[in-house]
């Protein structure tokens, strides 16, 4: 025998298995990106809106005023030129031109006569980048339009309606530029001004919020990975987040409470459970040894009524005393299966045998009740099982077919396909209902009324055998019919048992 | 002496044992406890198998067992373990000895109890 204390898998391990993905450790979108953003958009959007609406406006009337102010110049300078074009003084001409010096943003001038030649012209130094054409359009008409950097104005020089000749001005347009890249550099600083003032703000925050929520979140995982609920998250400040922190801890330390106090009653159920086998196997153990002392060397008794009456009541007896042990045993095996202790022992067997030798126990029982059991099986099917808890299935199933049978035949059949034994087992009994069917193998479960008898518990123990053994249970029934139930084990024993043949 | 020690607190226990057994043939003596089943040990004759519960007052069957091996003498008088878990007992295998699981079985008992003992008559 390979004694080998196996825990199978799914059913029998303590739930509460870790499925859940495990935390990541940074957000996949900070806080402080979220507020950077959000803080730029807030103060550039209407910072840019309202500083583009006022540039606008501002561009327009230093537009205006430069070419109002040209307009002004121009109708003075034509009215003051016009004498002096009228007597041909050059002189004149050119005091007129220079008064314009006073103001800086006149580039240069020229007045030109009635036939277009020069009469005089003016140019600030440093400023006029092209001497003035010696000769115009005499009939020039006037206007006023922006050239690059300049305004040029045309006007006639006129004196009670008399064209003596034409004036040509430049104006620069320097003060305006000048003030549009004022504009600009003064919303480039403050978009410098309002990204280093987010990121300040950004900072701070993540040093009062996203850091320390970044240390809760490092402690939840902590604990979620390693269980232990003993460590604490940092709870200072009195803001909402050391709040959160105080609320965390308590729920930490009622966690932890909650946990020691369940594995106190684990281990007070162990205790309970080892005391309680012993203490109910120790009657159990004289009252059977003495029955079956008496059945095996009965008493002489002459009467022969007396004799055979005797013996029926031994009889009784030691199949009560085996059903009342096959009752703590369940009760016994299901705590086992609770708290994860159910032990497997795996060895070769042989399923045809073993079943004949469960069926051969249950001749008294069926003739009892008047039960026929036939038995279809193959020869030697052999396989790696625990014998015992496979007898405990057969035993189990044989019992409930004879118990809701209604005394009708009931078949047993062993089938061997590649790699899995069946174990099918059929009466013509009572049936189950489809939606009992899929209850039938909880703990503490079962299709019919309590007046049935048992605990309820033959099919969970059941299943949970098989499941241990890699297999599966299935039930196909008709209300009224009967019902057939089907085992299927894997013969080279349990898929997680390492090693296995021998 | 050939015969069986049973060693057990339950006095129903060892009369029923100290019965079957005395039927088929063996001799039996018992004790209550692991204390008590020393005392005899180093008084009289050696018996050729000590059955033994686990849980009993006073001294557990594994601190006899482990009294047993510690001495010379007894270390070699095979134990046969009776234990209330209905397989593997654990502390059945941490000692090294066989179990008969409670509620012992009379054939399986007979059958153990035979193979180290032989009967008187």
């Amino acid at each position: 025998v390979i004694a080998e204390d196996q825990r199978p898998p799914e059913p029998l391990t303590p739930v509460g298995a870790r499925t859940a993905t495990p935390l990541p450790r940074r957000p996949r979108t900070s806080i402080r990106g979220k507020l950077v953003a959000l803080t730029l958009a807030v103060i550039l959007i209407p910072v840019f809106s309202v500083a583009a609406i006022v540039a606008v406006r501002e561009i327009r009337d230093i537009r205006t005023q430069i070419v109002e102010a040209n307009a002004l110049m121009g109708e003075m300078v034509a009215e003051f030129g016009a004498a002096a074009l009228a007597f041909q003084d050059r002189t004149a001409a050119e005091q007129t031109l220079r008064a314009l010096g006073n103001h800086d943003e006149f580039v240069d001038a020229a007045l030109y006569d009635s036939e277009g030649k020069l009469v005089a012209s003016f140019a600030r130094p440093g400023h006029s980048d092209a001497p003035p054409s010696p000769s115009l359009d005499p009939g020039a008409r006037p206007r006023a339009q922006v050239e690059g950097d300049r305004i040029t104005a045309v006007r006639p020089v006129e004196y009670r309606g008399v064209r003596y000749g034409t004036l040509v001005l430049h104006t620069s347009t320097a003060p305006l530029t000048s003030r549009v890249r004022a504009y600009l550099w003064g919303l480039l600083l403050l978009t410098i001004g309002v990204v280093a003032a987010s990121l300040m703000l950004a900072w701070a925050l993540e040093r009062m919020v996203s850091k320390r929520l970044l240390r809760l979140a490092e402690v939840a995982r902590h604990i979620a990975q390693k269980e232990d609920y003993t460590v604490r998250a940092d709870a200072q400040g009195g803001d909402e987040i050391g709040l959160l922190g105080q609320a965390f801890n308590r729920m930490l330390a009622e966690i932890g409470r909650r946990q020691q106090q369940a594995q106190q009653a684990v281990r007070t159920r162990d205790e309970f459970l080892s005391v309680a086998s012993h203490e109910l196997k120790t009657p159990l153990t004289s009252l059977k040894l003495q029955v079956q002392g008496l059945l095996a060397t009965p008493p002489a008794v002459v009467d022969k009524n007396e004799a055979r009456r005797l013996a029926s009541s031994m009889a009784l007896t030691e199949r009560q005393i085996r059903r009342l042990e096959r009752l703590i045993n369940n009760l016994l095996d299901v705590s086992r299966i609770a708290v994860g202790r159910f032990t497997m022992e795996v060895e070769d067997v042989d399923l045809s045998a073993l079943v004949r030798d469960v069926a051969s126990q249950f001749t008294a029982e069926l003739e009892r009740v008047g039960c026929r059991l036939t038995l279809d099986l193959p020869d030697d099917v052999m396989g790696r099982w625990d014998a015992l808890r496979l007898e405990q299935v057969v035993v189990n199933l044989i019992s409930n077919a004879i118990k809701y049978g209604d005394g009708k035949p009931i078949d047993l059949s062993l089938a061997v396909d590649d790699g899995h034994a069946l174990i099918r087992v059929r009466d013509h009994g009572i049936g189950i209902a489809p939606d009992d069917q899929k209850r039938i193998f909880g703990r503490f479960e079962r299709a019919v009324s309590v007046n049935y008898g048992g605990l309820g518990l033959g099919l969970y123990i059941t299943r949970q055998i098989v499941m241990a053994h890699g297999g599966t249970i299935r039930v196909e029934s008709t209300l009224g019919e009967g019902s057939t139930f089907v085992v299927e084990v894997p013969r080279r024993g349990p898929p997680w048992q390492k090693g296995g043949g021998s | 002496m050939n015969g069986v020690l049973v060693v057990d607190d339950d006095a129903d226990i060892r009369e029923t044992l100290s019965v079957v057994l005395e039927r088929q043939g063996f001799r039996v003596v018992t004790a209550v406890d692991g204390a008590d089943a020393l005392q005899y040990l180093q008084g009289g004759e050696l018996p050729s198998l000590i059955l033994l519960d686990l849980m009993m007052p006073r001294m557990t069957g594994e601190e006899f067992r482990v009294a047993q091996i510690a001495n010379n003498q007894l270390k070699a008088i095979p134990v046969v373990a009776l234990s209330g878990a209905s397989r593997l007992d654990e502390t059945a295998v941490r000692l090294g000895v066989e179990v008969l699981p409670k509620p012992i079985e009379l054939s399986q008992l007979l059958k153990t109890v035979s193979r180290f003992c032989q009967k008187e008559s």
